[in-house]
């Protein structure tokens, strides 16, 4: 399940062409550029932006919303961006491969029994009652090797099942209305972030919670 | 475990040395946002319905992580062995290598 610096490099190179080039900027004049995800998970920036907390520390940014953090990663590797937005594990990764990026706030964090966002789902009708059951299944994760992947497999071998026995398929989110709807039967470990409220709706007429992942998987 | 930090801002060791007074800058508002958030949890929510399109309905609804300000070393590391022993990293790393000096300890 390794990635090769080559295969990350190419993952960052998907939306090169989307990234504007803007030259002059520096922050030794308090100017920069910043990526973020239109994500609940931004919060504190978008509370600092309207209260003018940046301006007040005399920094004058340029937010950019992006659709993720491998586009991110990108800009900030390329110097378009000065700080951007990641998920950890895509930050181990591209440290594993020689980035030299680092961590430099508080940001999202899952806290058992508060504030959980990661679970895994199947339909209400399903006869998959708990971990076990998923042995042999297959298992939608919006990317692979990466966090919701890997608190799926964790979540599964912490609760008496055996995620070698498990098949994880990529499935983006946009798909998973197949899944939800019953079109297709495959359980999903997901993220309760913004995509997930487009489809409220049918997921509480469809499915359940089978279990939260990310601070029960330890 | 009890917690998992998912996400959070970054920036290259390079630039950061180059700009640490920026950095600073930048980390205190941050800062200034998390707690803004937990004084007024339903001005953050009007943010997000600004900045992330949530729909007003449901921006009281919807579960939010916590935010925090600092970074614990301890609870980063347990999440970095978890990422090692499932092989989405082909060896292990130590948090210290990947918390920037700017971060606040959490």
């Amino acid at each position: 399940m390794g990635i090769t610096r080559r295969n990350f490099i190419t993952k960052l190179t998907v939306s090169l062409a989307g990234l504007p080039l803007v030259r002059g900027l520096s922050w030794a004049q308090a100017k920069g550029k910043l990526g973020y995800m239109k994500i609940v998970d931004n919060a504190a920036m978008f509370v600092a932006m309207e209260k003018g907390f940046f301006k007040t520390e005399g920094l004058e940014l340029e937010t950019v919303p992006m659709a993720g953090g491998a586009v991110i990663v990108q800009g900030v590797t390329s110097g378009d961006l000065q700080i951007g937005w990641t998920n950890v594990i895509s930050l181990y990764q591209a440290h594993v491969e020689g980035f030299d990026f680092k961590l430099i706030a508080g940001g999202a964090t899952n806290v058992k029994g508060k504030g959980e966002s990661h679970a895994i789902e199947v339909l209400k009708a399903s006869p998959i009652k708990g971990a076990k059951d998923l042995e042999g299944k297959t298992i939608a994760v919006n990317t692979l090797n990466n966090i919701v992947h890997l608190m799926a497999m964790a979540w599964l071998d912490k609760n008496g099942a055996s995620s070698s026995k498990a098949k994880f398929v990529r499935c983006r989110f946009l798909r998973w209305r197949q899944l939800w709807s019953g079109e297709r039967s495959t359980p999903s470990a997901s993220t309760s972030r913004l995509r997930r409220r487009r489809w409220k709706k049918a997921r509480r007429a469809c499915l359940r919670i089978l279990g939260e992942t990310c601070c029960r998987s330890f | 475990m009890p917690k998992f930090l998912i996400a959070s801002w970054f920036a290259s060791e390079k630039w950061i040395v180059k700009n640490k007074e920026m950095g600073q800058a930048f980390v205190r508002a941050i800062s200034r946002g998390v707690d803004s958030i937990h004084a007024d949890p339903e001005g953050s929510r009007a943010a997000m319905v600004k900045w992330a399109g949530l729909n007003p309905d449901l921006a009281g609804k919807i579960g939010l992580p916590v935010f925090e300000k600092g970074i614990s070393e301890k609870d980063l590391q347990a999440t970095i062995d978890l990422t090692q022993k499932y092989k989405l990293i082909s060896r292990s790393i130590k948090a210290r290598d990947v918390i920037s000096d700017l971060a606040p300890k959490g």
